[in-house]
C-alpha cells in the first residue's frame, strides 16, 4: 500500500471517528450503537499503521495487495454491523408488539372499570 | 419529608421477598419510608411472588435494563412528590441499616449521596479481585476527568434530592448507569458525598454482568464517561 494512500485512509477515519463522536455526544445515537463503528475505524487505523505485518497476513491469506485486504476487512465489518442491526430491529419489533398488547389490555380493563 | 426506596428487580424470585421485609423494618424519625420494586420485565416468578406478598410494584412489559428500570422509579417519585429516592438492590446486597446514614448525607446539603464499599475499609465483602481492579480503574478515570475522588462509582446504592430526581428523568442512560450520571453528576457541579457501608454477597441468583459482558462493559463505561466528562458545563 502506498504512504498516500494510507495516509488518506487514517485522515478519512479521523475524520469519521469524529462525525460518530459528535452524533454521540448530541445523543444522537446511543453510545451502545456507536461503538462498533468506533472498532472498525480503531481497526482501519491499526491497520493503516502496520504496513509490514499487514503485507505478511496478505501474502498468507493469498490476497495480492494489502487494499485490497483492507477493502474485504470493511465489507466484512458492514456484513457484521447489518446483521446486528437486523437482530436489533427484531428486538425492538418483538417489543413493541408487548406494548401494543399491553396497552390494549388496560385500556380495556380502564374502560370495564368506567362503566361499573 | 418523604422518601422513596426504588428497588429495580429483574429475575429475583428468590431475594425479593426477604429484602422487602427487611425493609419494612427501617423506621426513621420524622420520616415517611415508601418502597417501589420496579419488576424489569422478569422471566421467572418474580411477579408472582410481588403479587402473592401484597408487594408495592411496578410491572414492566419488557426488560429495559436496569437504568430504564431505576428511571422508571424516579419518575414514579417525581409524579408523586418525593424528598428523596434511595436506589437499593433487590438481592439483598444492601444493608438496610445505612439508608439512615445516606438520607442524613442528603439532609446534610448534599445532593447526592454515595454508599461506598471502600471508603475507610467499611465493607467486609468486597467483590472479586478482578472486579476491584476495574473499579479503581474506572475511579481513577473518575479523578482525571472531573479531578474529585470517589472510592466506589459502580455502587448501586445511592440517594439523591429532588433536584437530581427531576434530572434524572430526563437525563439516564439505559443500561450501566452508575460511573456515567457519577460523572454528569461531578461535572455539573452538584454535591456528591460518599459514606461508608458494608455490603454482603448476593444470596441468590447471578450478578447482571458476567465474566464475558465485562470487557465490553468495561470499554463502554470509560468511553461513556470520557464523552459526559467533555461535554461542556451545563448541558443537562
Amino acid at each position: 500500500m502506498t504512504l498516500k494512500l494510507t495516509i488518506e485512509l487514517i485522515i478519512c477515519n479521523i475524520l469519521f471517528m469524529v462525525f460518530v463522536y459528535t452524533t454521540v455526544r448530541k445523543k444522537k445515537i446511543l453510545l451502545k450503537y456507536a461503538l462498533p463503528w468506533f472498532a472498525a475505524s480503531t481497526l482501519l487505523i491499526v491497520f493503516s499503521l502496520t504496513p509490514n505485518l499487514m503485507k505478511k497476513i496478505a501474502n498468507f491469506v493469498d490476497i495480492e495487495t494489502v487494499s485490497n485486504m483492507i477493502f474485504l476487512f470493511v465489507v466484512g465489518m458492514n456484513l457484521i454491523i447489518t446483521f446486528s442491526l437486523t437482530a436489533t430491529v427484531s428486538n425492538q419489533n418483538t417489543k413493541i408488539a408487548t406494548l401494543v398488547k399491553e396497552i390494549g389490555i388496560l385500556k380495556e380493563k380502564v374502560n370495564r372499570d368506567k362503566k361499573d | 419529608m418523604k422518601v422513596l426506596m426504588i428497588i429495580p428487580a429483574y429475575n429475583e424470585e428468590k431475594n425479593i421477598v426477604n429484602t422487602v421485609n427487611n425493609l419494612r423494618q427501617v423506621k426513621i424519625d420524622d420520616i415517611i419510608l415508601d418502597y417501589i420494586v420496579i419488576n424489569d420485565g422478569s422471566q421467572d416468578g418474580t411477579r408472582d411472588v410481588l403479587e402473592k406478598n401484597n408487594i408495592k410494584h411496578i410491572d414492566l412489559p419488557c426488560n429495559l435494563g436496569i437504568g430504564g428500570a431505576v428511571q422508571t422509579g424516579y419518575e414514579y417519585a417525581l409524579y408523586n412528590n418525593y424528598d428523596i429516592a434511595i436506589q437499593f438492590d433487590g438481592d439483598g446486597q444492601h444493608n438496610p441499616k445505612y439508608i439512615k446514614d445516606l438520607i442524613e448525607g442528603i439532609l446534610l446539603g448534599n445532593d447526592f449521596v454515595i454508599g461506598s464499599r471502600f471508603i475507610n475499609n467499611a465493607s467486609t465483602f468486597k467483590s472479586t479481585a478482578i472486579r476491584r481492579v476495574g473499579i479503581n480503574f474506572l475511579s481513577l478515570l473518575i479523578k482525571i476527568c472531573t479531578n474529585k475522588k470517589i472510592t466506589d462509582p459502580t455502587s448501586g446504592f445511592r440517594a439523591c434530592n429532588k433536584k437530581i430526581i427531576k434530572l434524572f428523568v430526563t437525563n439516564y442512560p439505559l443500561d450501566y448507569p452508575e460511573p456515567d450520571t457519577l460523572v454528569m453528576l461531578l461535572k455539573n457541579n452538584y454535591k456528591v458525598l460518599e459514606i461508608p457501608v458494608d455490603m454482603n454477597e448476593r444470596s441468590n441468583g447471578k450478578s447482571s454482568i458476567t465474566a464475558l459482558k465485562s470487557i465490553y462493559y468495561m470499554i463502554k463505561v470509560s468511553l461513556s464517561i470520557i464523552i459526559t466528562s467533555i461535554d461542556k458545563k451545563g448541558d443537562v
